[in-house]
């Protein structure tokens, strides 16, 4: 992403002028966009036009639209952004209060304005448009008959292929067709990665399984570049990581990224950040519960006393569509970088988002044990029992 | 009157008075920080005190769901249990010992809590451990056996039964609060309350006259809000008039877990039915009487066993069964001289009879079991279907596709130095796989003290595994009755099928071979006459344009010509042909391993993991659950939103966690905290599970066999669990 223009006033207002690179900035972009905003971008418009005569033509034009935002769709697997609203500004071809559906472009320049820009979406903006943030990562979980190709980027971890395919048990006096189940299911991986990956981006391809599975995979892939002299995968061969998983969903991504050789290769990037200060609050939990908190309530309560020390939040409850509830979540974040505490928005794309997504978005990890949040609750519950 | 009253006044008095300080002092140290009256303790929940306690003890919880055939005499137990559980821990007063008998009795006690939790009250526990001496193995042993011969001759203690009691208990606890507060001021209306509280415990309708405590309150409002308390009440006015029937009638319109639910329950089965009825298929044309039948084709003939072979990986589990089936003639002398040369071949020799059960490439180059390999010989008595399961806790998930088809298990230990230790300790798959098969309902186990020739056939070293093992076992719920210890070898073949000839073995040992010992195990009950369930676990192509699916015929009955169900995908197929290793073919019953081959199936529709069932009483297909679980011993707790692997027979699949019902205590699953924040390890608890796609459950009140599941996550077992409610 690049910021090419920002006017914003002193009390928030104003104005910002972005370029979308790739994929991953629509999603920034989907995050940052809210309803009631403003945007301006280029679109194409079909347009009927009456003749004197009576005849109609229609024709595409292309135009610079301006909308009031009314609904936003966000297309993970082929990340599109839909925006949908009425036109604001009287243009030749389309009238003031027509509604017009934007498809974001890469490359083209957009304006987003806001009556309120917050610390988050400009802390956001920020990050997309620092280049050395990113780090591509391709991860293929397996496990005997099905596996899982996924892409990992710095805010997103995008399903690619899901392959699930039937393999007979041993123990049958003619195993051909488990042997030819098998050789069905690589090949399927294998045509999975050929497709999905992009060798010139991604860093690294881990395979994650259980067992000899990624082995046994590896060596067929590896027999089979050979026989076929694919160049693609045997120039590459360094890029793969091979990594114990605990099983075959996807899931278990997390565990990978959690593995310590990977997390090596991958130190700085913001899957690897997060996973690990999920992994920090888990612990935490599991050996002084007094200090890990989560939900809302209850991490609001720890805040007024100034105990966070990690805030982790889910990019998912800054989209949220009620303003006060936004407020709310806006203010805790800012709240709790003030007094010092550490805040990781993360992306609920992601493996760990996606936990954190499930455990209600939002959890702290305390300096200080503050059991009386907890008695108080349990007080609290047994009160409306 | 006087008289009367005093003498049970006094006696009372004195008692409790002693109990409760007991009671404040063993617990001083934990509680000091706030006052807690006794009586309030039980409704908090302390960290401190979960770890005291021993593993064995929510094993116990399982049986108290228990199906409702066996439920009758629960009228006839409950005001002695409700007797108890008012006078036995609280009053008892200890016999008067020597300092040193003292000291001795709290050291065994202590020991005797951390295996046995407190299932047993303090009043038996000393007077075992005074009966015998201060030994602590012959006390356990009793109190266990004891606990068994009570099984046996009448039915454990009910779910059912513990609901009410725990009204009962509650009732008396908050008389017994009172009691302990007020005695030294209000000698008479003590005496009052005292009188009433007997009759609660008789009869809960009683109202409650006096101030009522909050610990009592909270316990009983819940429940007036759930609407267990007029159920309660009528239960137990049925009780008292010993309408045996008409309990049986309550209970089975009741839900076994403290919420409410029941109703709902036979609702929603009600609705799920109907849905089904437009179906018109029927399982078969012409009515067969299976009980009939199973009696006619398999009453005299030999007992079906499902033999489950567990252990730490490279214990000998694939080698010991290899050689087991060669010695029993199962394997051909040519195919076992084939597998000699070719493991020689690659410098594998000691692998030989494993790769009778290890047949794949892989495995044998690597010399690993990976998935469960299943075969059948005959014993004396017995058909036995053996399952090998892998031992290499990265195949965990397939042993417990396996271990969730067996009904006995033998656990082979490598007896040599160092082995057995490291298959012990806490990574250990010796101990992983003892709980896991206890958990997925296996009962009895054959300890097959394996590779005892590498040893030198050492005496020490097999009573050095047996006694470490046997402490383990029984924390984890195995009775020792039920736990038959074997000195084998599996490379040598010693003590398998023929008695021991070893000079060195004979010398002291002279009991039974591996085989005696799997013939003395018994069979347990199968459900032949019920609806029709089977779990698919493999499924491959047969031959023409047939599919052939296997697995165990968890339930009911299958001939050929049979349609039946396919969930979840709705189709209806037609069984062409059913064979079991077992029988004759073209029949099977519950409890066999079949294969069946289906006619006009579309391969792509058959999955590992699909049910198939009676058309006209199909399986219930959820996406959320409720569930009784207890935790393992896990590093990092349970919340909300956890994401686990659901084990269930062949099925798995991600699962996360929705919601956290309420914490239970382990023995006697009261609630113990709503909706508590985290499930921390060694808990049990109530909890909702949300699938990613339909699954085919049961509940574990109407199929023993199946409604038994694990949760795994990140490669470690984290729970055990049973299925208490379908929901959605």
């Amino acid at each position: 992403m690049k910021l090419i223009h920002k006017d914003i006033d002193k009390d928030g207002r104003g104005k910002m002028v972005l370029v979308p690179d790739e994929g991953e900035d629509m999603w920034h972009t989907y995050n940052i966009l809210m309803e009631g905003d403003r945007l301006r971008a280029t679109t194409i418009r079909k347009v009927q036009q009456e003749s004197a005569t009576g005849s109609s033509t229609s024709s595409r034009v292309r135009t610079i639209i301006t909308i009031q935002v009314e609904a936003i769709d966000f297309d993970t697997a082929a990340c599109m952004l839909r925006v949908k609203g009425r036109n604001v500004e009287e243009n030749q071809y389309i009238k003031m209060g027509a509604y017009h559906t934007v498809d974001l472009e890469p490359n083209r320049k957009f304006t987003i304005y806001k009556e309120e820009w917050d610390s988050i979406i400009l802390e956001r903006i920020e990050n997309a448009c620092d280049p050395a943030k990113h780090a591509d990562l391709a991860a293929v979980v397996m496990q005997e008959g099905l596996a899982f190709v996924c892409l990992i980027t710095s805010a997103m971890t995008v399903d690619r292929a899901k392959i699930e395919v039937n393999i007979p048990k041993k123990g049958k006096a003619d195993d051909t067709q488990r042997k030819k189940a098998i050789v069905k299911y690589y090949d399927q991986v294998m045509a999975a990665i050929l497709r999905h990956v992009n060798f010139d981006i991604v860093k690294a391809i881990l395979i994650a399984s259980p067992g000899f599975v990624k082995d046994q995979f590896f060596e067929y892939m590896m027999k089979n570049a050979v026989q076929a002299d694919n160049k693609l995968l045997i120039d590459n061969k360094s890029k793969f990581v091979l990594v114990h998983s605990s099983s075959g969903f996807k899931h278990s991504l997390r565990e990978v990224l959690e593995d310590q050789n990977v997390a090596a290769k991958l130190a700085d990037t913001k899957a690897a950040g997060e996973t690990r200060a999920l992994q920090q609050f888990m612990q935490m939990m599991g050996n002084d519960p007094d200090r890990a908190y989560y939900g809302i309530r209850h991490v609001e309560q720890a805040n007024e006393t100034q105990a966070i020390e990690t805030l982790l939040v889910s990019d998912s409850l800054f989209r949220s569509k009620n303003l006060d509830e936004r407020r709310r979540y806006v203010r805790l974040v800012d709240s709790v970088k003030e007094n010092g505490g550490d805040v990781k928005i993360f992306s609920s794309l992601h493996i760990s988002g996606e936990h954190l997504d499930q455990m209600t978005g939002v959890a702290a990890i305390l300096r200080f044990p503050m059991p009386e949040i907890e008695e108080e609750d349990h007080a609290l519950d047994s009160d409306e029992d | 009157m006087s008289r009367h009253r005093d003498i049970r006044n006094l006696d009372y008095d004195e008692e409790y008075d002693e109990a409760c300080d007991e009671d404040v002092y063993g617990h001083s140290v934990d509680d000091g920080d706030y006052g807690v009256s006794p009586g309030m303790e039980q409704y908090l929940y302390s960290r401190s005190r979960e770890n005291t306690h021993g593993f064995g003890l929510y094993l116990p919880v399982e049986d108290n769901i228990k199906e409702e055939e066996e439920s009758f005499e629960n009228s006839a137990l409950e005001s002695p249990g409700i007797e108890r559980s008012r006078h036995d821990s609280s009053s008892y007063q200890k016999p008067s010992l020597s300092s040193e008998d003292e000291v001795r009795l709290e050291s065994v006690l202590d020991e005797m809590r951390n295996i046995l939790g407190d299932q047993f009250s303090e009043r038996e526990l000393i007077q075992t451990v005074l009966k015998n001496n201060f030994e602590l193995d012959a006390s356990i042993n009793e109190l266990l056996n004891k606990n068994s011969t009570s099984d046996s001759a009448q039915p454990l203690p009910q779910r059912e039964r513990r609901v009410r009691n725990r009204v009962a208990a509650n009732a008396a606890s908050a008389f017994v609060e009172q009691l302990s507060l007020c005695n030294s001021q209000q000698q008479s209306q003590q005496a009052a309350s005292n009188h009433l509280s007997t009759k609660a415990s008789s009869s809960i309708q009683t109202p409650m006259p006096v101030v009522v405590t909050t610990s009592a309150k909270k316990g009983e409002t819940s429940r007036v809000v759930r609407g267990f308390d007029v159920l309660d009440a009528e239960e137990s006015a049925a009780a008292e008039n010993n309408l045996v029937a008409e309990e049986e009638e309550a209970k089975r319109s009741r839900s076994c877990t403290p919420v409410r639910g029941g109703k709902d329950k036979d609702r929603e089965k009600d609705k799920e039915t109907s849905s089904y009825t437009r179906t018109p298929a029927k399982i078969r044309d012409k009515e067969v009487n299976v009980l009939a039948e199973y009696n006619e084709q398999r009453a005299s003939g030999k007992e079906l066993l499902n033999l489950v072979v567990v252990g730490h990986v490279d214990a000998g589990k694939s080698t010991l069964m290899g050689h087991l089936l060669y010695l029993k003639g199962n394997v051909g002398q040519r195919v076992m001289h084939k597998y000699e040369q070719e493991s020689k071949k690659i410098g594998k020799q000691s692998f030989m009879y494993a790769w009778v059960l290890d047949d794949t490439d892989e495995e044998r180059s690597r010399g690993v079991t990976v998935d469960v390999a299943q075969r059948m010989f005959e014993s004396d008595t017995k058909i036995v279907t053996l399952l090998d399961a892998p031992g290499h806790r990265d195949f965990i998930p397939n042993m417990i596709t396996g271990a969730a088809r067996a009904d006995v298990a033998i656990v082979v230990i490598d007896a040599t130095t160092g082995a057995f230790e490291a298959g012990f300790e806490s990574g250990g798959q010796t101990r992983e796989h003892a709980i896991l098969i206890r958990s997925l309902g296996v009962s009895q186990i054959v300890v097959a003290v394996n590779k005892l020739d590498t040893v030198e056939w050492n005496q020490d070293r097999f009573v050095e595994v047996k006694s470490g093992l046997r402490q383990f076992l029984k924390t984890v719920g195995f009775k020792d009755a039920d736990v038959v210890y074997i000195p084998c070898s599996g490379l040598t073949g010693e003590n398998l099928v023929k008695p021991c000839s070893d000079e060195k073995l004979c010398s002291w040992y002279s009991g039974s071979t591996l085989i005696q010992a799997i013939d003395g195990l018994k069979v347990p009950e199968r459900g032949v006459s019920r609806p029709v369930r089977m779990c698919i676990s493999d499924v491959y192509k047969g031959q023409g344009s047939n599919m052939c699916v296997g697995g165990r015929l968890d339930t009911g009955y299958v001939q050929n010509g049979d349609r039946l169900l396919l969930l979840p995908q709705g189709n209806v197929l037609n069984v062409k042909g059913v064979q079991a290793d077992n029988a004759a073919p073209s029949t099977a019953f519950a409890g066999d391993h079949v294969t069946l081959t289906l006619g006009g199936v579309d391969p792509s529709v058959l999955h590992i993991g699909d049910f198939l069932c009676d058309p006209t009483k199909p399986i219930p297909l959820v996406n959320r659950c409720q569930a009784r679980i207890v935790v393992f011993n896990i590093a990092v707790p349970l919340i909300r939103g956890t994401q686990v692997d659901f084990h269930y027979l062949s099925v798995t699949e991600p699962a996360k966690i929705r919601k956290l019902v309420s914490q239970l205590h382990k023995t006697t699953g009261q609630i113990v905290k709503n909706k508590p924040r985290a499930l921390v390890k060694n808990s049990a608890a109530l909890i909702e599970l949300e699938f990613t796609r339909p699954l085919c459950l049961e509940l574990f009140r109407d199929f023993k066999e199946l409604g038994r599941f694990m949760l795994r996550t990140g490669g470690s077992t984290i729970a055990a669990g049973l299925v208490t409610q379908l929901l959605d």
